[in-house]
């Protein structure tokens, strides 16, 4: 009889507990923008005109500018030469392109070098999609009358988090396609690709952060 | 203990399972690793052509396209490449008049450099598709334990912004590795291998 009574308070005790209790999961995010830290060139040249290259590294030299051209593998032609130029600065890159088109030296093409992606900083991007989760679990707490008690858990993992994934059934035949496609595609590591057309690159940090109210 | 204790016993777990599962208290945290890696061969598509006399050029001289060929195989077997080695790919007997064929080899990359400088005018390099494998089992073991310390570093970064601790490992689910028998393909020569892995902590208070 003391046993069925104890586990009924307990019943009673844990239901109204429940009762008061809302779980909530919040979605928090961190938007970052990084921008180029230089700029490139690449530049091909007959390898009979190969001392234009020459004449372009003295000048480049004599300018006091640190970049030199650097040879690209490029095994697909034998009469050409392929050379890379990284400059930061804006003003002396111009100024090497203008160079390069007075030694009638073809550009092939323009781009930009993002620095090398760091893992340690996506600590800080963590801490700030932490805190945006914060806020919007104090926010929804508030409008509910009710109190952030704790945090109960936070997951990292937020590959289905885009609500781009919605409005696909990911057990069909066709949502397991565009699953295997982007799984081809995140190999190219265009996050981790130093080579940019764009000048800048947005990211952003996502984080599920479970918050008990009371 | 009766049936009915062996009842009460069960609708307690019930309910406790029910709340403790919603009391759920972890971190479970991405931890990445990456590496650069450069190709191990390179799959050639050659062209082979050809020659007709050109008026305008003064080294210009015809040749067949069996002899082009015969010059191509002769070349080649100084590299250690033999006729075997090539398979046809395309046959374009008739583009602009002239008898091209393309063949496909696979070769290590470090002899790209002495197979570029074999070209001529009736044998080209068409394509080059990089090759990486990525059987190597230490690479795997060292960007694995390079993943698990970032999931470490990073749980611990945010634990300490909330004041909790980082408790004990309770899963370990690898995300994205690639390794064992698959073979890569890629038109650049270096490749940035990732590794993914998500890593389940207790979350202590």
């Amino acid at each position: 009889m003391r046993l069925f009574l104890i586990l009924i308070s307990l019943i009673i005790s844990t239901s109204i507990n429940s009762q008061n209790r809302i779980i909530i999961r919040i979605l928090g995010q961190s938007n970052y923008v990084e921008s180029a830290e230089s700029n490139s060139m690449m530049l091909r040249v007959k390898n009979s005109e190969i001392n234009k290259i020459h004449i372009l590294s003295d000048s480049l030299f004599a300018l006091g500018y640190k970049s030199v051209p650097e040879k690209v593998n490029d095994y697909s032609s034998h009469n050409f030469s392929k050379f890379r130029i990284n400059e930061a600065s804006v003003e002396n890159f111009d100024r090497i392109m203008v160079l390069c088109n007075e030694l009638l030296i073809p550009i092939v093409s323009v781009f930009y070098m993002m620095p090398e992606h760091s893992f340690e900083d996506e600590d800080i991007q963590a801490i700030l999609a932490l805190r945006n989760a914060n806020s919007q679990a104090k926010i929804i707490a508030n409008h509910l009358n009710k109190k952030v008690l704790r945090i109960l858990n936070i997951d990292d993992d937020t590959t289905y988090a885009n609500s781009f994934y919605d409005n696909i059934d990911l057990d069909s035949e066709r949502g397991q396609l565009i699953l295997k496609l982007l799984e081809v595609l995140s190999r190219r590591n265009e996050v981790y690709s130093k080579d940019s057309k764009e000048e800048f690159r947005n990211g952003a940090y996502t984080l599920w952060v479970t918050y008990e109210l009371n | 203990m009766n049936l009915r204790h062996v009842l009460f016993l069960f609708t307690f777990l019930f309910f406790y399972l029910a709340q403790s599962q919603t009391n759920e208290r972890f971190i479970r945290i991405i931890g990445n690793a990456k590496k650069e890696l450069s190709a191990n061969k390179a799959k050639v598509v050659l062209t082979i052509s050809e020659q007709k006399a050109n008026q305008y050029v003064s080294d210009s001289l015809a040749m067949s396209f069996n002899e082009a060929y015969s010059n191509a195989i002769s070349k080649l077997s100084k590299m250690g490449i033999t006729e075997s080695d090539l398979k046809l790919s395309i046959q374009n007997r008739y583009n602009n008049r002239q008898i091209s064929k393309r063949y496909s080899l696979t070769i290590d990359y470090d002899k790209l450099q002495n197979l570029s400088e074999l070209q001529d005018n009736s044998m080209k390099m068409f394509d080059i598709a990089y090759l990486f494998e990525l059987i190597d089992e230490n690479l795997e073991t060292e960007l694995s334990l390079m993943a698990i310390e970032d999931a470490k570093r990073k749980a611990k970064a945010i634990c300490d912004e909330i004041g909790m601790e980082v408790g004990d490992i309770l899963n370990i689910e690898v995300k994205e590795a690639g390794f064992g028998t698959e073979l890569i393909a890629d038109k650049k020569d270096t490749l940035i291998k990732s590794y993914k892995v998500a890593i389940t902590f207790k979350l202590i208070d």
